[in-house]
């Protein structure tokens, strides 16, 4: 078992996220710089984690 | 291993650069498209991404049911085999979609407010989501997993990881919105 197994654990990982993602956001100040770099982060994390789909 | 990778990334730089033309041109007919275009993706992330990381079975991941047809295979030549599903899977619209992140790309790519950066964006876009799949692929073809069972566990868990990376994008999306000028 890894510690994403435990809800709660799961829970303050995807609030966090959140609230990075936030933090990340009001950071940019309406710019689309930083939005940009993590669609392309989570495009390259989408096509790798495909390799894991039954 | 530079064969594998160019199979996978050039067809979906070429494929997602053309919809990033499309979608860029959507953007720019007005002020307004940017901004809900965020708004869309913050909405879509935290909905989606509450659902992937709470391990919910529903609903389930926008997309396609079909897959690569065997009669593409049979009878091809590896080199061949690796250009068809480099073609089909590179892109990543033409088959199933186990998880909900991709669905967030175009309306990001809508996000831009202008053809030239949508574009940019798509074609950046898809080179990532091409290699992604391709690394996972040699890295699989490296060292072939012993356990039946880990595909699905290792899929459970990247379905979780998703979820929270969908969260972090969302919670970006929400506040780009709110500031993009209009």
């Amino acid at each position: 078992m890894i510690a994403l197994d435990r809800a709660p654990v799961r829970a303050a990982v995807a609030a966090a996220a959140l609230l990075a993602g936030l933090a990340t956001g009001w950071a940019a100040a309406g710019g689309f710089g930083a939005l940009a770099l993590l669609a392309v982060l989570l495009a390259a994390g989408n096509g790798y984690e495909k390799a894991y789909s039954p | 291993m530079s064969f594998v990778l160019a199979a996978y990334v050039v067809p979906a730089c070429a494929v997602w650069a053309a919809l990033g033309l499309v979608l860029g041109a959507v953007s720019a007919l007005g002020s307004v498209v940017a901004p809900v275009a965020c708004l869309t993706a913050g909405v879509y992330g935290l909905g989606y991404g509450v659902v992937e990381v709470s391990g919910l079975a529903w609903p389930a991941a926008p997309g396609r049911r079909w897959q690569v047809p065997q009669g593409f295979l049979i009878g091809a030549d590896s080199r061949r085999r690796v250009l068809i599903w480099g073609a089909i899977l590179g892109p990543g619209w033409l088959t199933r979609n186990p998880y909900a992140a991709f669905g967030l790309l175009p309306l990001l790519v809508l996000g831009t407010g202008q053809v030239v950066a949508a574009v940019v964006l798509a074609a950046l876009i898809g080179a990532a989501h091409g290699s992604g799949r391709a690394l996972a692929l040699l890295r699989d073809a490296a060292a072939p997993s012993a356990d039946p069972f880990e595909l699905v566990l290792r899929s459970i868990r990247w379905r979780q990881a998703d979820g929270v990376a969908l969260l972090a994008v969302a919670g970006a999306a929400l506040m780009v919105a709110a500031r993009l000028p209009r």
